[in-house]
């Protein structure tokens, strides 16, 4: 593995962390963040990590969405991909700092925790452009998943104080629910959309092709999230559930789907013969 | 230190130690205000001033060599006024020089209001700095006291949490209805009664930019004049219950002895409606059932929420009064010190080199 994209990416984390404190320490004085300041910190660390993301590509020659640590990168890179065209468009308050505050965990995660960066053998998605789309597409719609897990936590953030009346700066700070409530939707139909073409391209391919263990197992999970998420999106288009059960529940369902990718890594572990580092030695010599 | 012949002064009657009595008496017209600050300057012998008059203040601001233009104003206004200057006098006030410039900054940044960190003196100011620069020469020394204010109460308003949150019960009413709604331009507001208090928070949610508003009370004739007022609509409250789907906010200010607003009423809401209800109960018996606040998609504030919003509010910009105060002092000594080198210049370049006086501070102007 190359130290210099394991490098940016950790900049990347650590330029999220940065404008998560900016943005913090500006509530907790009671004052609105410097919007120009945490986009920017924004647009800088989606930069480092693109650049990043792409040398970890070009060293497997694919996307890389390998193992949980790669998967992780390529979700909080879509996420702030829809939050760098949805915030400024929609002028959400604070989406950027929840952003930053998503992607700075996700980052800290996937430095620090041993063993989710394994290294696995065989050419990834067995050089098949279309497997590769599919793939992305997944990991792009978990980006829309997070993206809604954000919306969520800010209308339950401005649900709550309104009903239990807390009356903080913060709260004023906050979009309001009726604007929460609009993107919600949309994030929610986006996030389907991906998902749903995600898992009818992979049923495509599951009747084309011999897809690997792994990659049946992640098909089955992206086909299980994708019917909770339609199920959702069903019931708040027929008005019958409130976006509060719908914020509630896109919070749990994200959570779940994250959880998710610890069974796929397993399986794809266990399928790995050939050690990922030992394919680079190889490929260099 | 060098000898200073004009002085940059204040004098005037504020709120601190004039009664309403005395203040509302004193109210004089754009017009009037302008004949004021010609008299003033004629018996100064001295550029006209700037006359600050607002509900709580009447100042002037201006450049003088006597020691107690207090006087001379004071004189003025009782004269115009049939007054007893004397009476006046008592409550009367002059700062010169950086003690001017440090009363000029704390006025505009709203720290001497009565409503702390009110924002409506800032517009008040910078109209009458207007008027006063439009119609005569103000001097210069005054002119960029008053713009360096203007940045300096600027300043205090965005890093300070002295404007924070809102201190009345309408304007924390339509803040809280922003909260859920956002912009109000597109929200239906119901207003139960017709009294003093549903009329300020219909203010208060008009200036927020909300336009559909509909009346209905008790008696159907004060409800439409009310209406007419506000230009709003009106219709009987019998048809209260039918009607309720149609709005986003609800207002009830009515003096029923019984609830007028309860659980049963917002079944016939039908299931389609998925925009919240936000239900303000301003009344005394309250109007609205406490059991409504159980409903999903409800937020019912009473009296008692708002008033402690309120004075939660004005509790955080009383803490930060010390703060902006040292801010302010900080930047008006600097300013002052800006304008006496302009002065030294001028004398410099008209009378050759100033005189040196051992006995005058500077910083005691």
């Amino acid at each position: 593995m190359s130290i210099n994209e394991r490098y940016l990416l950790g900049i990347a984390t650590i330029i999220f962390a940065s404008a998560l404190m900016i943005g913090v320490k500006a509530l907790l004085e009671g004052r609105r963040h410097s919007r120009p300041l945490l986009w920017t910190l924004l647009a800088l660390a989606f930069t480092f990590q693109s650049i990043g993301l792409y040398l970890r590509g070009l060293s497997i020659g694919a996307c890389p969405l390998g193992n949980t640590y790669e998967i992780l990168h390529f979700i909080i890179w879509s996420t702030v991909l829809i939050v760098l065209i949805v915030g400024p468009v929609f002028n959400v308050n604070l989406l950027g700092l929840c952003c930053a505050f998503l992607c700075t965990i996700f980052g800290v995660l996937s430095l620090a925790l041993p063993g989710i960066d394994q290294p696995y053998s065989g050419r990834l998605f067995g050089g098949d452009p279309l497997v590769e789309l599919h793939a992305a597409l997944a990991v792009f719609g978990y980006g829309c998943l997070a993206l809604l897990a954000m919306i969520s936590t800010l209308y339950l953030l401005q649900f709550n104080a309104l009903e239990r009346k807390k009356h903080a700066p913060i709260f004023s700070f906050l979009p309001s629910l009726l604007q929460l409530e609009r993107l919600q939707a949309r994030a929610l139909i986006a996030a389907s959309l991906f998902l749903v073409v995600s898992v009818l391209s992979g049923l495509f391919l599951l009747s084309n092709h011999q897809l690997s263990l792994a990659a049946q197992v992640k098909l089955f999970l992206v086909t299980l999230v994708s019917l909770a998420y339609l199920a959702l999106l069903g019931l708040l288009l027929k008005h019958q559930t409130s976006p509060r059960r719908v914020a509630i529940a896109s919070l749990f369902l994200f959570g779940a789907s994250i959880f998710s990718l610890g069974p796929v890594d397993a399986a794809r572990s266990r399928e790995s013969s050939i050690p990922y580092s030992e394919k680079q030695s190889a490929r260099n010599d | 230190m060098i000898e200073q012949t004009e002085k940059l002064y204040v004098a005037g009657l504020s709120h601190h130690r004039t009664p309403i009595e005395l203040r509302e008496r004193m109210a004089f017209s754009r017009e009037e205000g302008r004949s004021i600050s010609i008299e003033v300057s004629q018996r100064l012998e001295q550029p006209p001033p700037l006359v600050l008059s607002t509900c709580n203040r009447i100042e002037v601001y201006g450049m003088t060599q006597t020691t107690s233009p207090a006087e001379t104003f004071i004189e003025i206004l009782a004269n115009r006024r049939s007054l007893n200057p004397a009476h006046l006098l008592s409550g009367a006030y002059q700062y010169f020089n950086h003690e001017m410039i440090n009363h000029l900054f704390t006025v505009a940044a709203g720290i001497d209001s009565q409503m702390v960190g009110e924002t409506e003196i800032l517009g008040q100011m910078k109209e009458a700095h207007r008027c006063a620069k439009a119609a005569s020469k103000l001097s210069p020394e005054i002119d960029i006291a008053f713009q360096k204010g203007f940045q300096a109460a600027k300043w205090i308003r965005t890093n300070t949490g002295i404007s924070r949150g809102q201190i009345s019960i309408g304007n924390v009413s339509a803040e809280l209805a922003t909260r859920i709604f956002g912009s109000l331009s597109h929200t239906r507001v119901l207003i139960i009664g017709s009294g003093e208090v549903a009329d300020k928070t219909a203010q208060a949610l008009i200036s927020r930019g909300c336009r559909d508003l509909t009346v209905t009370s008790r008696q159907l004739d004060r409800a439409t004049l009310l209406a007419g007022k506000l230009e709003a609509a009106a219709f009987d409250i019998g048809c209260l219950p039918d009607h309720l789907a149609l709005f986003d906010i609800v207002i009830g200010s009515t003096s029923s002895p019984q609830p007028i607003l309860r659980k049963e009423h917002l079944k016939k809401i039908p299931k389609e409606r998925t925009r919240p209800l936000f239900l303000v109960d301003l009344a005394v018996p309250r109007d609205f059932d406490p059991s409504l606040a159980d409903s999903d998609g409800v937020f019912l504030y009473n009296l008692d929420d708002l008033s402690r919003i309120a004075n939660e509010n004005l509790e955080v910009r009383r803490n930060e009064i010390n703060l902006c105060q040292d801010e302010l002092a900080r930047k008006a000594w600097h300013t002052w010190l800006k304008i006496y080198r302009s002065q030294l210049r001028g004398r410099l370049n008209k009378d050759g080199p100033p005189r040196i006086s051992p006995t005058h501070s500077l910083r005691a102007g």
